[in-house]
């Protein structure tokens, strides 16, 4: 009896020892990556797209193909074209017909232009915004964009995913006209939708639901940027407040609805202003502070806006 | 007897007690990780709701990956070279330009040729850190004349109105005379070739 009590205590010993051990390396592994930021995948260039053009736009995604089937193994990638802003009162209209047909013809490029690489995708991304007189309808319209486009990908081209996106900022309209958008966005069967906007005038360094530009507060921006069931977020990355900005937000999230923020990755605007941050320093600064405040940095992509039209 | 030479002077009856200690200390260990893996999987509706969002779109990316036919992409063909969008000479309403909001709130765009240049002059206003109108302006661009809407812009600068002017709308174009109104209710002239302002 002595001896079965010492031979169990010893293969506990060496159970427990080994359990320690490894608990031990993957604490150590933990401290690890805590300090040391993620390596930059490669940034995808988006595109201010104001006139909505099919041979350039097939010529953005031939070069998009190109670049991501010329890394060793393959990649995938994100990219937004920006059509601007829906039709208020007095506006310019978006015309829908030209950016769907631009759209597809940025995927067909993809598509032939990865050639043999037949694994790389690209998640892309047909942005709007929310200036001026945002609606509901406005939301409706865009996902049925969105999914015309979809299903003509699915029958003329693949390696795309197409999914909405949208420029929403505070100072743009009121929170509740940019979340009637997103209600219809819903109501037309739209399933998911990049914000690449800001979180103007946010605070930097508090949780507290505190106010924003334009009577927006921190639930707000979460809201359209993660809270809303199609809402993922590529948060522009400009100077050194927005990651500060964005990372209060998703720690909002997180204390008050257990579920932070997971972004895509950082948008910035480097090509458009060189006095604005660069890609990897957008990258490092919204990692560095997302993973001082134990928030998830997971971000598959790293974007960047250019201009192809006005 | 020799179990007794190898750890002299230790009493036997510690060892079950030793080994009770590691079974707790291991079962607190354990306990530790069961309840971290429980926070970390996060248990609110919203936070799985966005975990199964998240699945829903590497799923189709998967998919997206995963060719349902064969990839031929010579009888797609390459689509002729086409020129791009020549841009039309004209006043926009419009809210948006190729900058950031932060930078300056758009109201309205005139493009047109002007020398040997294309110019858009963005009217609107330089915007408070808050987002508020801080004083009205025309942020002026050019790309060179006859050139495609691809190409680049080039930022000649920022003219801001006189004190007290708020955001600007472009009312019409004569020549290079730009015809502004303030929200104010006060109409300026704006001269694009000399970059100031008339009363």
């Amino acid at each position: 009896m002595r001896l079965t009590l010492r031979t169990l205590a010893r293969k506990l010993c060496v159970l427990v020892g080994v359990f320690a051990l490894l608990s031990t390396l993957f604490l150590l592994h933990g401290v690890q990556t805590a300090f040391a930021i993620a390596p930059k995948p490669p940034t995808d260039w988006s595109f201010y797209m104001f006139t909505p053009n099919s041979s350039q736009a097939y010529t953005l995604g031939c070069n998009q193909g190109h670049f991501d089937k010329s890394f060793n193994p393959v990649v995938d990638s994100e990219v937004v074209l920006d059509f601007g802003g829906p039709s208020g009162p007095g506006d310019g209209t978006l015309n829908y017909s030209a950016i769907e047909s631009a759209s597809e013809q940025f995927a067909l490029g993809y598509y032939v232009c990865t050639g043999a690489d037949t694994t790389s995708v690209v998640t892309l991304g047909l942005g709007t915004n929310n200036s001026a007189d945002v609606t509901y309808n406005d939301g409706v319209t865009w996902a049925h964009t969105v999914k015309a486009v979809a299903n003509w990908v699915s029958t003329n081209a693949g390696q795309v995913v197409i999914v909405g996106a949208n420029d929403i900022e505070p100072g743009w309209s009121s929170f509740s006209a940019a979340k009637s958008w997103v209600q219809g966005f819903i109501a037309g069967g739209g399933s998911f939708y990049l914000n690449f906007g800001s979180a103007d005038g946010c605070p930097p360094y508090s949780t507290g639901n505190g106010l924003c530009n334009n009577g927006w507060n921190q639930d707000d921006v979460y809201y359209v940027g993660w809270g809303a069931a199609p809402a993922f977020a590529t948060p522009e990355i400009y100077n050194t407040t927005m990651p500060l900005q964005w990372s209060m937000i998703s720690l909002y999230g997180k204390q008050k609805y257990s579920s932070p923020i997971y972004f895509q990755g950082p948008w910035d605007e480097y090509d458009r202003d060189t006095s604005t941050l660069t890609q990897q320093q957008a990258w490092n600064d919204l990692w560095t502070d997302l993973n001082n405040n134990s928030l998830p940095t997971y971000m598959p992509y790293s974007l960047e806006i250019h201009l192809a039209s006005w | 007897m020799n179990r007794q030479t190898q750890t002299p002077g230790k009493p036997q009856h510690i060892r079950p007690h030793f080994a009770g200690l590691i079974i707790s200390v291991a079962c607190v260990i354990a306990l530790f990780f069961l309840i971290g893996g429980a926070f970390a999987l996060g248990g609110s509706p919203l936070s799985l709701q966005k975990q199964q969002g998240l699945q829903k779109l590497e799923q189709q990316i998967a998919q997206a990956r995963t060719p349902t036919r064969p990839k031929n992409v010579a009888n797609l063909g390459v689509p002729p070279a086409q020129s791009l969008v020549t841009p039309q000479a004209g006043i926009t309403q419009t809210h948006e330009g190729p900058f950031p909001a932060s930078f300056f709130l758009v109201r309205s765009l005139w493009q047109g040729p002007l020398g040997k240049n294309w110019v858009l002059a963005y009217a609107g206003a330089k915007p408070n850190p808050d987002g508020t109108v801080q004083q009205g302006g025309i942020l002026l661009y050019t790309a060179p004349r006859n050139a495609p809407m691809g190409s680049d812009l080039h930022l000649v600068g920022m003219f801001l109105a006189p004190t007290g002017a708020t955001a600007l709308t472009i009312v019409s174009v004569s020549g290079n005379l730009l015809h502004v109104r303030a929200d104010s209710g006060a109409v300026l002239t704006f001269d694009l070739q000399t970059h100031q302002y008339q009363p």
